[in-house]
């Protein structure tokens, strides 16, 4: 028997110990695991665009208003005296600040998460 | 058409994965099967190395094959799991064979009925160290080049050859064996 023999013999034993996965659902549950992964990934990678969307938005915005020396709160009075009503109202002007800067936030994150809703949907009808 | 269809998928269609997932299921169960020797364990191997291999699709290279990318993907999954376990072995020298043995063996094993031959190669190879079997399978079964070997598993080509030699050796005594102590009992 040569080395040739030796390799096609062998060759086809061990073609008798191919297996094969009993699992029927097998593709499905990966290809499942696979579309939470990348829809995960997704919104990670909206939420970080949007909120740099609008935090360049907002930045734009008020170096137009500083520019143009525009002062929103003498514009409108009433804002401007709740402000100074409620500055006094509360400990500081950093903890006024911070609350602000907050509920800013929050807003930025409520608008987020719409537009990953909006999209999510969409993406559920290509995939 | 990998290629397009690797494409596809990185263009955002993730339907387009499950062509690879279809393509590769059966062969890479058999490898991780190889290695770790429990079904449960290689279907879960399986499973975690294509989600591996969807999330760092963007590092993979177009000069290289998908399949030996995603083989060293299983391969390295299921070893790092085999890790965990003490190995059941035998030790056996395979220099002590000559090739005129095999003949014998495989002459024997032609007879049998195609449920016996998948029972005795499945013990043997139950019985040879991960690596034998995982060269051997990767050889023989999946009829990878040396070169793919090589990068499946990192061991250099010159090496591959001898290993795989010998673990065919190997296989053949445990074969033999198996063959014989199976007859001797109907006796």
């Amino acid at each position: 028997m040569n080395t040739s023999d030796i390799e096609n013999v062998t060759r086809h034993i061990l073609a008798e110990s191919k297996l094969e996965l009993e699992n029927p659902d097998f593709s499905n549950l990966v290809m499942h695991k696979i579309r939470r992964v990348n829809r995960k990934k997704t919104i990670l990678h909206h939420t970080g665009l949007f909120f740099s969307m609008l935090f360049v938005i907002d930045a734009l915005i008020i170096a137009g208003l500083k520019i143009l020396k525009i002062n929103v709160t003498d514009m409108c009075s009433n804002v401007n005296a709740f402000i100074h009503e409620f500055s006094f109202s509360i400990p500081g002007r950093s903890s006024l600040l911070f609350q602000f800067f907050m509920a800013y936030i929050f807003v930025l994150a409520g608008i987020v998460w719409g537009l990953n809703r909006l999209l999510a949907s969409r993406y559920k009808l290509r995939n | 058409m990998e290629n397009l269809y690797l494409q596809k998928v990185l263009e955002g269609d993730v339907s387009k994965f499950s062509f690879f997932i279809e393509k590769y299921k059966d062969m890479s169960f058999s490898i991780a099967f190889r290695i770790t020797n429990n079904r449960e364990d290689a279907e879960e191997i399986v499973q975690d190395s294509f989600l591996k291999a969807f999330k760092s699709l963007n590092s993979f290279r177009s000069d290289a094959t998908f399949s030996t990318w995603f083989y060293r993907i299983v391969v390295n999954s299921a070893l790092s799991k085999q890790k965990r376990r003490k190995p059941g072995t035998v030790n056996i020298d395979p220099d002590t064979v000559p090739d005129s043995a095999i003949e014998q063996v495989a002459s024997v094993y032609k007879s049998l009925a195609k449920a016996d031959q998948q029972k005795y190669i499945n013990d043997a190879l139950g019985n040879l160290d991960v690596e034998d079997r995982l060269l051997l399978t990767l050889y023989y079964l999946n009829e990878n080049s040396m070169e793919e070997i090589a990068e499946i598993t990192s061991i250099s080509k010159q090496l591959l050859k001898m290993k795989i030699h010998r673990a065919r050796k190997k296989m053949y005594i445990i074969l033999e064996k198996k063959i014989k102590s199976e007859t001797h009992n109907l006796l």
